[in-house]
């Protein structure tokens, strides 16, 4: 383990919160509705309470692994791994982190390009973003999560929803459990997506004081991204038409549009200045994790890594030109958070379950 | 010191980068509130857009500018209008949007496709069927107080709010247009001596406009499709002899029972009224009178309602969503074969009025 | 031996090289000759001419011991060491000296105090409350927060800084309550000044700040005594200094900064109304210049049909760019109010109204700005005031700007951008080691009840947590720990 940390920078337990419920609320949230509602319909709200539920279940493993370790995942692939294989599998995790980041860059953007200015260049707003995400990341651990804190503000506009009360069709609910169980699997597997950034817990655990407690904490902030999710599922679903979401690129955008105060109307565009404030923390998380790892295996310093992975980002965001290129990304992502969530993860719980002591590597 | 230095150079780089967005300063850009389309010559559409010209203060010295192009994409007719006009057309503030009816006939989708493609244009605005040409409307002179769109608008919102007129907007043509077992219906208006009315209800197909309901359907519909309360019905009792009624409070409710295959269909509708306006000579409102009152507008609630539907049916048309009932309430619901059931389907309405209260004279 | 009273003697004359040095020997009528020095401008005559010299005069042949012990005066030293004897000097003492003991001198204090009486406070005004301000004195500073906390717990660190200023500081805390790593830090800054002048509270607070890059001030200043009192009574450590009529008080957070004391005495409820609409204030008046600017420029149609009407008409005939008109407005309030600054109260008053309207009205006419514009700068200068702190009321002129810079860039976009940028530095900002953004970040919901809002006083029973006092009930009896 390079270097333990010291007493003083530690986090209080129930910051894990803030920064797993973040870090789930990226780019899926965007999206989730229409890409759901195409497999399952009316049953979409369904597949987000299994997904939920599935992600419980893969908290409780994660942390069964790292209690059992009392460390963070980099040195617990060391450990079982061996010195070698440990690390490459450490690498992929930073790629990870890196792409999680990198495609929540790009589409932040892309929404701002399609919304609010079709002519800005991705460049600039990548830089002034990575230049801010690296400005709080220098920050440490403790002003990272802070701007996930503040980044919880976007909840104000959650009561606007009640606006939507008139125009909802409860019917559109019915009739519930109308599709095989191989859709609704299929759409587990979307829905994941939408769920995905807890695993970035195991790279913070030992940053915690008393890390065990922090459990709870992740599962609260599950479960509030569960509830979170059902509600915009549940106003989506009820709110357009089947084959209206579908057609739908930002479901939770459109919703934005229906509410008026004497003075303001079309809040979707102050939607996607909030929204903004969602994709920082991410990035933050992701570069902090970054880095990390990368401090763990090389031991090289953060403040030489985290502009380094920046300019990473940068490139990777700049490259991607069209939302074709981006889902394509979303979909790879998918699949390594899926890969992440349903195999990697059980497979360390089982083999943490048969290993008798983790040796320190 | 030389962190502080480079951060500053930072912001000269950003102001003058800023060239690169596009900006629209509210009072260089021109806004249109109302667009009309129309069939143009062969497979083209014609655009016919009106927007305010602000100069000064108050709103007396607003100037209505109409410009109509015709082409294939409404999205080219846009450009074209752009070459005769000083500053560029920024259509976020669109609030209604005009269909002529040889255009709706033929099919509405199309010319809409920018439209709802378009994040700038909210969902909100109002779609509605003109008896006639829509560039015809815009270009005649109605609104002498108001700019033409923002006219347009108040008189639909108010005729939702207080009148007979169901919600509708973009987003509830879309839904009914995309959604299964539901057609859509949107507001016609028709110009009658420099005057704009709202003449009843535009019945689509698909995207089609096939039929119309009348101001008297339209009051019906409006209690087959949703809670309400606003409007005022009226009942002949004798030759002479009207009444009318405040409708304070109605209520709907569908329900679906399946006999021999066929699904059949309840409508049950309660409203709560009040006599407003009695023509007849020193009557005393009794209780035999409130009740046969009642009666009367059940029935007429029911004659008209069950003519619509048998009228949608036999148009193969379905505004009040009877589809996305069954949908709601079948386990794989199949839209083919529903299609081939709708036209014989059983529909009962179950109308009962209570009247409340008389106003101020007993 | 000898050698060194010479030495003494060579370095009293090197003083009488400045004119104001008095040297006063007398020694014709005794047998006991003596000398006196002193300088004349820091000195009180009658003092001198009622209690010194009679004295003198009369036991001229006793020692400086006896002499000592009859002076009816308090602040007196016998010392044989040239330092003192010159900081004595400085400071207004007079030096008495009789040639058959050599080097040892004894020092009297004679300084004439010339300052101000307590009077009442004028940033910090209140209408409900105490009207007594801090003065220049120390002594008078010090007397006037002792008497508001008549406990030996209280204890003062005294140090000197500036090396030409010689200023006296006093660091004040509560024994057992505040945190010692707080008054251990400010103790280690203030000793690490190397500086010439330090003639303010407000240079020494930029010396000491955690942060000097950022505009945000990091130690509370206050004129009260009864705020001071009340924060020692919470752990907070304040800072005084001769010369300076306000104290600093530390650690504090971004709330306290919105605090006006009187929101103590009036009822919670009110209190907590007013904490709000300053709070509001702030926001608004950092903000409601850049929304106008972003509204017209990008976003009209975050604007309703009705107000942007209201709107192009106000600007239809305005020939400048919407961020051309604000920076032009905010610079002239900016303007007016630092032409107020500088002026004799009197006249800036004039100045501030029939400046204001003269020109409001005039830019209106000549179609230099739209009124629209107008109400809003004008307003949110208005609610700028509402600060109770002068330093962080600047500071929130000053932040307009960027945001200003920021909506004309990228409209709502780039007031998002500049606001995040905010957040971080504010995140990452620290008073004295303790952050900022608290109770809000690190959260600390005990200490809610007294940040936005004040509730009432039933519901404080624990000194606030990111004090991390010694002792945190404020009640007599214990209250568990957690």
């Amino acid at each position: 383990m390079a270097g333990k940390i010291g007493e003083k920078s530690l986090l209080s337990p129930f910051m894990a919160f803030f920064a797993a419920h973040c870090m789930q609320l990226g780019i899926g949230h965007l999206t989730f509705q229409s890409d759901v509602a195409k497999l399952v319909g009316q049953d979409s709200w369904i597949v987000v309470c299994l997904t939920g539920i599935m992600f419980h279940l893969v908290i409780w493993m994660m942390y069964r692994v790292l209690n059992k370790a009392q460390n963070d995942i980099i040195s617990i692939n060391q450990a079982f791994f061996g010195r070698w294989a440990g690390n490459v599998l450490n690498l992929f995790f930073l790629g990870y982190f890196l792409l999680f980041g990198g495609t929540t860059l790009r589409t932040f953007i892309y929404v701002v390009q399609v919304w609010l200015f079709p002519d800005v260049q991705t460049w600039i707003l990548s830089l002034i973003l990575l230049l801010l995400a690296c400005y709080a990341v220098f920050g440490g651990l403790r002003t990272v999560i802070g701007v996930c804190l503040f980044s919880l503000i976007h909840y104000v506009l959650l009561p606007l929803h009640l606006e939507l009360v008139p125009y909802l069709h409860f019917n559109n609910l019915l009739p519930a459990m109308d599709h095989s169980t191989s859709e609704m699997i299929r759409a587990t597997q979307k829905m994941t997506f939408s769920f995905l950034g807890l695993e970035i817990l195991m790279i913070y655990y030992p940053w915690f004081k008393q890390p065990q407690k922090s459990e709870r904490w992740v599962h609260l902030a599950n479960a509030a991204t569960t509830l979170f999710y059902l509600i915009e599922i549940a106003a989506s679903l009820t709110f357009f038409s089947k084959d209206q979401l579908v057609r739908v690129q930002w479901p939770t955008l459109a919703l934005f549009q229906f509410f008026r105060l004497p003075y303001i109307e079309r809040f979707e565009f102050i939607v996607v200045t909030f929204n903004l404030l969602r994709a920082v923390p991410i990035l933050c998380l992701c570069l902090w994790s970054a880095s990390r790892i990368a401090k763990t295996i090389t031991r090289i310093r953060p403040s030489r890594t985290v502009p380094f992975f920046a300019a990473l980002l940068a490139i990777f965001a700049i490259l991607l030109p069209d939302y074709s290129a981006i889902n394509q990304v979303h979909q790879w992502g998918n699949l390594m958070g899926n890969g992440l969530v349903y195999g990697y993860i059980p497979l360390m719980f089982v083999l943490s379950m048969i290993a008798k002591k983790v040796k320190p590597a | 010191m030389m962190k502080g230095v480079s951060a500053l150079l930072i912001v000269p780089f950003f102001l003058t980068s800023a060239g690169c967005v596009q900006k629209s300063v509210i009072d260089q850009i021109t806004l249109p509130i109302v667009a009309g389309i129309d069939k143009g010559p062969g497979s083209m559409i014609s655009v016919t857009i009106s927007s305010p010209l602000y100069k000064g203060d108050g709103e007396s010295k607003i100037m209505n500018i109409v410009s109509t192009a015709a082409s294939r994409t409404s999205q080219k007719a846009g450009g074209i209008l752009q070459e005769e006009n000083q500053s560029p057309f920024h259509y976020g503030k669109l609030s209604v949007t005009l269909a002529g009816s040889e255009l709706a006939k033929g099919g509405i989708s199309k010319a809409l496709d920018s439209t709802l493609r378009d994040p700038r244009v909210s969902k909100l605005m109002y779609l509605a069927v003109v008896d006639g040409r829509a560039q015809q409307m815009l270009e005649a002179d109605w609104s002498k107080q108001m700019e033409k769109g923002r006219y347009l608008h108040q008189l639909i919102t108010n005729n939702i709010k207080s009148g007979h007129l169901p919600p509708n907007n973009l987003h509830m043509f879309e839904y009914a247009w995309l959604g299964q077992g539901r057609d859509p219906y949107l507001p016609l208006v028709k110009l009658q001596e420099k005057k704009i009315k709202i003449t009843g209800l535009a019945l689509f197909d698909d995207d089609k406009f096939v039929a119309s309901l009348n101001d008297e359907e339209m009051k019906i519909f409006r209690l087959l499709v949703e809670k309400t309360k606003t409007g005022t019905f009226e009942v002949g009792l004798n030759t002479d002899e009207y009444v009318s009624i405040l409708n304070q409070h109605s209520q709907v409710r569908y329900r679906m029972a399946t006999r021999s295959g066929i699904p059949e269909f309840t409508i049950r509708v309660r409203m709560k009224g009040m006599i407003r306006e009695i023509t007849a000579h020193k009557l005393k409102v009794t209780d035999p009178y409130k009740r046969r009152v009642e009666l009367e507008l059940g029935k007429s609630i029911i004659d008209t309602g069950e003519e619509l539907i048998r009228r949608f049916q036999k148009l193969g048309i379905d505004p009040l969503g009877f589809g996305d009932f069954a949908r709601s309430r079948t386990r794989h619901w199949d839209e083919v074969k529903w299609r081939e059931q709708y036209p014989h389907l059983k529909v009962t309405i179950d109308a009962e009025v209570n009247i409340s209260g008389t106003g101020a004279t007993k | 031996m000898n050698n060194k009273n010479d030495d003494f003697n060579e370095k009293l004359k090197m003083m009488a090289g400045s004119s104001d040095f008095l040297i006063f020997e007398k020694r014709s009528n005794f047998s006991h000759p003596f000398t006196i020095c002193y300088f004349k401008p820091l000195v009180d005559p009658t003092i001198l001419h009622e209690k010194i010299m009679p004295l003198l005069n009369v036991n001229a042949d006793q020692s400086l011991d006896v002499l000592f012990a009859m002076l009816p005066i308090t602040e007196k030293k016998l010392t044989s060491e040239w330092k003192s004897v010159e900081e004595g000097l400085l400071k207004g003492y007079a030096a008495i000296r009789f040639r058959a003991e050599g080097n040892q001198t004894l020092i009297v204090d004679v300084g004439k105090k010339e300052g101000r009486n307590v009077q009442a406070p004028e940033i910090e005004f209140s209408v409900i409350g105490p009207k007594e301000a801090f003065v220049e004195s120390i002594t008078a500073n010090l007397n006037l927060l002792r008497k508001r906390l008549p406990v030996p717990e209280m204890k003062t660190k005294e140090m000197t800084v500036g090396n030409l200023s010689k200023s006296k500081i006093a660091v004040c805390y509560m024994e057992g309550i505040t945190n010692e790593a707080y008054v251990n830090t400010v103790i280690q800054r203030i000793e690490g000044i190397d500086f010439d002048f330090v003639l303010d509270s407000s240079m020494l607070s930029e010396m000491i700040e955690d942060s000097k890059k950022s505009i945000f001030p990091q130690l509370l200043d206050t004129e009260r005594p009864d705020r001071v009192a009340a924060a020692l009574g919470l752990g907070q450590f304040a800072v005084f200094m001769d010369g300076s009529p306000h104290a600093l008080i530390g650690p504090v957070n971004f709330a306290l900064f919105l605090v006006a004391y009187e929101d103590y005495y009036l009822p919670w409820h009110m209190a907590s109304f007013f904490r709000l609409l300053r709070f509001f204030a702030v926001s608004f008046s950092i903000i409601a210049s850049s929304l106008y600017v972003a509204a017209t420029s990008y976003h009209y149609e975050v604007v309703s049909t009705s107000l942007l009407s209201t709107l192009i008409s106000s600007r239809a005939d305005i020939p400048f760019p919407p961020i051309i008109e604000a920076l032009v407005m905010e610079l002239t309030i900016d303007l007016l109010r630092e032409a107020g600054a500088r002026l004799p109260s009197k006249i800036a008053q004039t100045i501030g109204t029939v400046g204001g309207i003269v020109i409001g009205t005039a830019a209106i006419e000549a179609a230099l700005t739209s009124n629209v514009l107008l109400v809003i700068v004008a307003l949110s200068a208005l609610a700028s005031f509402t600060t109770p702190n002068f330093r962080m009321s600047t500071t929130i002129r000053i932040l307009r700007y960027p945001f200003l810079l920021g909506a004309e860039w990228l409209g709502l976009l780039g007031i998002f951008i500049v606001f995040a940028f905010l957040l971080v530095h504010l995140l990452r900002l620290k008073s004295i080691g303790a952050p900022y953004l608290v109770p809000v970040y690190p959260l600390r919901l005990s200490d809610l009840n007294d940040s936005l809002i004040r509730l009432p006083y039933s519901s404080f029973p624990r000194r606030p947590s990111f004090l991390r006092t010694r002792h945190s009930s404020r009640k007599s009896v214990e209250i568990d720990e957690e």
